[in-house]
């Protein structure tokens, strides 16, 4: 009746946006940037945003075109090519998934459990991934919409009581790195500002698709601003020595943060709240997107025959065999979303396998594959 | 003293073609019509048939005929509310005394008669605009329509009901009206009518139940309310056929949308000014007869956490006592839990002197902390259920006696720890904060599932709980409208809604009726010129 319509507004998708990039950046970013740029890495992360800018500005582009959509993208593309490309998002959000669900498993064991069996903590992770995308999009964009200051407060807080320990002695030197340097770190920190290229994905549940290069936007800078202030406290409590060997640095940090009045001894335990949060933000993105694209794969395939048949199924028929559909790709991409956590959890050269292929084959297709498609849409443009 | 008789002629009733006004003369627009008030007719028909307009859809409103004239010669009309006149009093009242006068009169007589209230009533207001007439009759008087008269009579009757009416027993507020609902159908549609006297309140009447034929009413506000939403709450009374409605309660639940939610999706109320404001938002207030719980509709979780007297008391107050219910709102539910949490899983938390008190306190404890909380916990449900069934004033006497004695002697005899008892009845006193009891309900169970999710995984699983409920939350909706609105969705409605909820900002700045109205009629507030 009010809002059965599965759209989510601008503030939805920012907030989603924003959550679905500092969990991941902020834990992983400032051991990596520390090791390879030091200071300088402050910068690095600002610089990223230019190309992140232009990727939005090409998203912008094909969203605000004649085809407003990303169903609508996919369906004029030829069979041939659309199905390798559905098949390369699709293992993509899996991937993207497993690494996520590894990465909160492995910080739960650390920090929360470290007696419990990874094989349990990973199953519950997925089972909750799989109970949110079965929820669909309306409800995943309000547990954002709502836990947004919840976890920002508290996570600004801590940060402004860490930074009176902060040595500023530490932020220095400055652009004492080399330009190549200075490429490499920036490329590694661009690769977690692409998340934002799951935006592509959201626009058939926006209100105002039009508004998308708006919304990308903010939340990069949301995002850079909040990695940024990290990178600066953990720099300065820290230096760029210790934290390069310091795998979770920024949860070592809450440990070490007093609070005033001085009743909780440590509070790096309730902190996790704020990266169990972030990171499911980025489990349930991932899955939430495979199982969308294997449904529209499926779907499509069905469609095709349907057309070439001339069946004509009533509306109760249709519905029952959405659910069925939604409800097998759920468990699909839960089962290989286990396996890529597994797989992950138990090689060492797999984890490394996985940053190559985000590098250099994932983050170049998915541009490539935004610059086919816009040159797609401008010659059925010329045309018509 | 009473308007002049006109006579009643049957021929001038009847449209004279001919003489029809111009063309120019004659039309008026429809919003024009409404402007102009219109004047009580000397047709009874038609006086009637303007009263019905204005009363479609209100099945509380009866409209009587009658004659009057020593040959039963002149039709007349008592209008009014069902239970305020009428009945069994009807010959006995004012009215009553009147009719009965009038029938001994000849036709002239009568019109002199009332004319000149030779009958000498106190009290009695002509009116000569229906809408007058209509507004009268929602003070709870009657009103007396007489053919060939061009005047409506306002006679005193009963009035609202008001004797019989009881305190609520639960939702208690310190300032504002104490009445609850009856468990009379027709009393309660009058106490909100009594709160809001506009022939705007429809009262849509249903009857459900196969054998039990109890009445169901639905009561609303014409322009407010949303049709989608009352044609909604309609298909689903529609929907099920059931041997008896004893109960609001079985309305409820058949009707409900989830029904494995342990949240509500209908507020309750037992207070008329509750159930009256609800209406003024737009909302929809269903009655069942024999009960004395009101169901609203639709509903969010913010609406449970309000009380009437949030909006009578001053606004810095009613904010802070709202933030008071939020936070005991999430401890009602994961207190416990977050006890074992600290104390079995992350003490590294607590600070060393305060973990030495607990350790203390635990000691000679036979059972683990899980065992302990779930003890307790048992046996306040236990204490709280014989306390409801305990007949009167043995029902506090069992809480005392179960709270302070038993809780003392388990302590004593080292079954429970200390902490744990200041634990359990922290939490008690959190349920007990919030304003409505089957909301409460909710957190009491899923105190439960907490109490099993931190003691099996500590702060992980106390997190994946919250997050499953979350999830849940955040998908449930009341007739459409996301439950966790305003915290959700609130652009909606332009951010509207976040004024009345965590805190709730001063009456004058709460300037638009929320979401659940329909749109175009949100305004409710505005500052006179």
């Amino acid at each position: 009746m009010f809002s059965e319509n599965q759209k989510i507004s601008m503030r939805q998708m920012t907030r989603l946006l924003v959550y679905d990039m500092i969990g991941i950046s902020t834990l992983l970013l400032p051991r990596f940037l520390a090791g390879r740029l030091g200071a300088d890495g402050f910068f690095a992360l600002f610089l990223a945003l230019i190309p992140a800018f232009a990727v939005v500005w090409l998203l912008e582009r094909s969203v605000a075109g004649s085809w407003k959509d990303f169903g609508e993208h996919m369906r004029r593309i030829p069979l041939w090519l659309r199905i390798p490309i559905l098949v390369f998002y699709i293992c993509e959000g899996v991937l993207a998934a497993g690494y996520g669900v590894y990465l909160l498993g492995d910080l739960i064991l650390q920090h929360l459990l470290p007696n419990e069996s990874y094989w349990l903590i990973i199953s519950i992770l997925i089972l909750l991934g799989g109970y949110g995308i079965w929820r669909g999009m309306e409800g995943r964009a309000r547990v954002y919409e709502i836990l947004f200051w919840i976890l920002m407060a508290p996570l600004l807080l801590m940060l402004l009581l860490a930074a009176r320990d902060v040595d500023t002695w530490y932020w220095t030197p400055v652009f004492s790195h080399g330009l190549w340097e200075m490429l490499l770190g920036t490329g590694a920190v661009f690769l977690f500002y692409l998340i934002v290229i799951f935006a592509f994905f959201l626009t058939p549940y926006l209100q105002n698709s039009r508004l998308v290069g708006y919304s990308c936007r903010r939340s990069l800078l949301t995002a850079a601003a909040v990695n940024g202030a990290v990178y600066l406290v953990l720099l300065g409590n820290f230096g760029a020595n210790a934290l390069s060997s310091m795998p979770y640095a920024v949860i070592d940090l809450m440990s070490m943060v007093k609070l005033p009045g001085g009743f909780f001894e440590r509070q790096d335990a309730f902190m996790v709240a704020i990266w169990f949060f972030t990171l499911y933000a980025f489990i349930n993105t991932g899955m939430f997107y495979a199982s969308d694209i294997l449904r529209f794969l499926v779907k499509g395939r069905a469609a095709d025959t349907a057309d070439n048949t001339g069946q004509v199924q009533d509306k109760q028929e249709e519905r029952q065999r959405e659910t069925r559909l939604q409800r097998w790709s759920v468990a699909a991409v839960m089962v290989l979303t286990f396996a890529v956590a597994a797989v992950l959890y138990l090689g060492i050269r797999w984890r490394e396998y996985y940053d190559y292929f985000q590098m250099y084959a994932a983050a170049p297709l998915f541009i490539l594959i935004l610059l086919g498609l816009q040159y797609e849409g401008r010659r059925k443009g010329h045309e018509a | 003293m009473f308007g002049k008789n006109k006579g009643v002629d049957k021929k001038k009733q009847e449209p004279d073609v001919k003489n029809q006004p111009k063309a120019k003369d004659q039309p008026k627009t429809e919003a024009q019509q409404a402007q102009e008030p219109q004047q009580v007719s000397c047709s009874l028909a038609e006086n009637k048939a303007a009263f019905q307009k204005i009363f479609s859809d209100c099945a509380d409103i009866k409209m009587r005929d009658m004659f009057v004239g020593d040959q039963q010669q002149i039709a007349c009309m008592a209008a009014y509310i069902e239970v305020t006149g009428g009945g069994a009093m009807f010959e006995k009242s004012l009215v009553g005394r009147l009719l009965n006068d009038l029938c001994r009169c000849g036709s002239q007589e009568v019109y002199r008669r009332l004319e000149q209230n030779a009958l000498g009533l106190s009290d009695v207001t002509p009116y000569t605009s229906i809408m007058d007439a209509a507004i009268g009759m929602l003070t709870g008087d009657i009103i007396l329509f007489v053919d060939g008269y061009d005047k409506a009579l306002k006679i005193p009757d009963k009035g609202y009901p008001g004797v019989g009416v009881k305190d609520t027993s639960s939702e208690k507020v310190i300032r504002g009206s104490n009445e609850g609902f009856t468990e009379s159908i027709k009393a309660n549609t009058a106490l909100i009518r009594k709160r809001i006297r506009s022939p705007k309140v429809k009262i849509r009447e249903k009857i459900l139940g196969v054998r039990s034929r109890t009445n169901v009413d639905l009561v609303y506000m014409e322009d407010l309310i949303c049709p989608q939403v009352l044609a909604e709450i309609e298909r689903r009374l529609e929907q099920f056929e059931i041997d008896g409605i004893l109960d609001s309660g079985i309305v409820e639940q058949l009707s409900e949308e989830n029904w494995y939610s342990p949240f509500p999706q209908f507020q309750t109320t037992l207070r008329p000014d509750r159930a009256a404001m609800a209406v003024l938002e737009g909302r929809i207030v269903l009655l069942s007869d024999n009960s004395p719980v009101a169901l609203i509709l639709p509903t969010d979780y913010n609406s449970f956490l309000k009380t009437s007297d949030d909006y009578y008391n001053r606004w810095e107050i009613a904010s802070l006592e709202r933030w008071l219910r939020y936070i005991a709102s999430f401890f009602a539910m994961t207190l416990p839990g977050m006890y074992l949490v600290v104390s079995n899983f992350h003490t590294q938390i607590l600070p060393t002197t305060l973990l030495l008190s607990f350790a203390a306190a635990r000691e000679g404890v036979p059972f683990p902390g899980v065992v302990e909380i779930l003890l307790m916990e048992l046996s306040f449900e236990l204490l709280r259920e014989a306390g409801i069934r305990m007949p009167g004033n043995l029902g506090s006497t069992i809480g005392i006696v179960g709270g302070l004695i038993i809780g003392q002697a388990a302590v004593e005899a080292n079954l429970v720890s200390p902490i744990v008892v200041i634990v359990v009845a922290f939490t008690a006193l959190c349920s007990f904060a919030i304003p409505n009891e089957e909301f409460a309900t909710a957190f009491r169970l899923l105190k439960f599932f907490f109490i099993a999710m931190c003691a099996w995984l500590g702060f992980f699983g106390f997190l994946a709980g919250m997050l499953t409920i979350l999830i849940h939350l955040s998908h449930l909706k009341s007739f459409g409208i996301p439950y966790l609105m305003p915290f959700v969705a609130a652009d909606l409605h332009e951010y509207q809604d976040e004024r009345d909820s965590m805190v709730r900002l001063p009456l004058f700045a709460l300037k638009r009726r929320p979401i659940y109205t329909r749109r175009g009629a949100r305004i409710r507030y505005r500052r006179k010129k």
